[in-house]
């Protein structure tokens, strides 16, 4: 079997995934155990999961198989996220009285927008609710744990949206439109974005990636259409859609809405400091052959990053540069821990030093962190394809 | 003073790998938390409220919002 930076012996792979699978079994499986078809549709994933996860471990390819994982929470997510909405609302574009209401449910690209008007005014500017399911409290302490627990591995782990992009940048085999011209000073447009949308919302008092240029407004919801504006709005939500989450990742084969366009990958980049985890490049391996920069997803690798052995602060932990490095010389690692140095598995061998390895603790985290959070999500969408093979409709109410 | 440097540098190693397994042991924990009522207990401390939103989406906001 061919070993990469990231592999593990049989002994610590049985031992990371039974963990994992404990864990998991116990949050999602056990957490449904007053609905006999929910605890069975988790139990399928938590499966699913185990056996993802022994592949990571073993093999070490950590993209590869954390791909699978995350596209199919993608996909579930849409599968199930409209057809809840139409159950608990009976419609799918927002009303103006949805909006007076508050009913409308909370994504976290909003938190950003949400900050200064909230210090400011002590309002929130999004028609949610304070502590319903979506609403600001919940999303805003998920968000919180998810940084502290993973950082920026959010976009690579726990993000339903990115799911989507991950998914259609892996659709085609071969990649129709080549980067080697492409201007890495791109991947700076999402700071930018960052900056002006959390100003604009705080002069306009109103969530304005939501409202103008949220590309996932396609496939979730949206303002019922009435005037020649939201027409404007809704136009701008589809084409952001098919152009940054579907074309340019078909064609690209790069997740270019996570690493080019979304605003809260730039404020997860910044806010994902507070976590121990990095990406690093040990200067001692590295040949600078530049296969990391041609495969980075979300261009976070540049000739200029690389030439300084580094990875840009946009690197969403999704392990892909491990895989293709010929030297094995990226590697995840601890903030004040020196990089694993010798062989590419200089620790194979030693049970517990593969199992408290910085990759080992990282990716254990960020499986466990998005398995439980895309559970639900997962397994309602499970059970309503059933339900539309046996009924037609994808309705479980 | 190598001995020194080296003892600190071997527990700020320690220290943060018994970081990284305490950050994994706070991913079950943090979904716990949500079941037990502590995010409203802790959110309701915190000085924020919900907006009031016309029919047309607008947040109706008067001077009395707006923090002295």
């Amino acid at each position: 079997m061919k070993e990469t930076v990231n592999s593990h012996s049989r002994g610590s792979s049985i031992f990371l995934t039974a963990l994992l699978f404990l864990f998991l079994g116990f949050m999602l499986i056990g957490g449904n155990r007053r609905n006999p078809r929910m605890m069975a549709a988790s139990a399928v994933y938590v499966v699913f999961l185990t056996v993802l996860a022994y592949l990571i471990f073993r093999t070490g390819f950590v993209s590869r198989y954390r791909s699978i994982f995350f596209s199919a929470y993608g996909l579930a997510f849409v599968l199930g996220f409209i057809p809840m909405l139409l159950e608990q609302r009976g419609h799918l574009a927002l009303t103006g009285q949805d909006i007076a209401n508050l009913d409308t449910p909370l994504c976290h690209l909003t938190i950003p927008m949400l900050i200064v008007p909230g210090l400011v005014y002590g309002v929130l500017i999004f028609p949610t609710k304070l502590f319903s399911d979506l609403g600001f409290f919940p999303m805003l302490f998920l968000w919180l744990g998810a940084t502290l627990t993973i950082g920026k591995g959010w976009c690579s782990w726990g993000c339903f949206y990115g799911g989507l992009d991950e998914f259609f940048s892996k659709l085609l085999p071969k990649r129709r439109l080549s980067s080697r011209n492409f201007n890495y000073k791109l991947r700076w447009f999402p700071f930018a974005l960052l900056a002006v949308i959390v100003l604009w919302a705080f002069l306009a008092l109103e969530p304005v990636y939501c409202s103008w240029l949220c590309p996932f407004k396609a496939v979730t919801e949206f303002v019922k259409p009435v005037n020649l504006l939201i027409w404007i709005q809704t136009g701008l939500f589809i084409a952001l859609f098919l152009g940054l989450v579907v074309v340019l990742p078909l064609l690209m084969k790069r997740r270019t809405q996570c690493g080019l366009f979304c605003p809260f990958g730039a404020f997860q980049s910044l806010a994902g400091h507070v976590n121990p985890y990095r990406v690093r490049v040990d200067k001692d391996k590295c040949t600078q052959c530049g296969a990391c920069v041609a495969e980075c997803p979300t261009f976070s690798i540049t000739e200029e990053t690389l030439a300084k052995h580094k990875v840009s602060i946009s690197c969403a932990r999704c392990g892909r540069c491990m895989e293709v490095c010929p030297r094995g010389a990226i590697q995840y690692a601890l903030l004040g821990v020196p990089l694993r140095g010798g062989t590419e598995t200089a620790a194979r061998g030693r049970f517990w030093k593969e199992v408290v390895r910085p990759d080992s603790l990282f990716v254990f985290a960020a499986l466990l962190f998005g398995g439980i959070i895309s559970g639900g999500m997962v397994a309602s969408s499970l059970l309503r394809i059933l339900h539309f093979v046996q009924t037609g409709s994808l309705l479980l109410k | 003073m190598n001995t020194i440097r080296k003892f600190f540098v071997a527990a700020r190693i320690k220290l943060m790998y018994l970081i990284a397994v305490l950050l994994v042991l706070l991913v079950p924990l943090m979904f716990f938390a949500f079941g037990s009522g502590i995010v409203e207990k802790i959110g309701r401390k915190i000085p924020i409220r919900e907006g009031t939103f016309s029919a047309t989406g607008e947040l109706q906001l008067d001077r009395g919002d707006i923090r002295k």
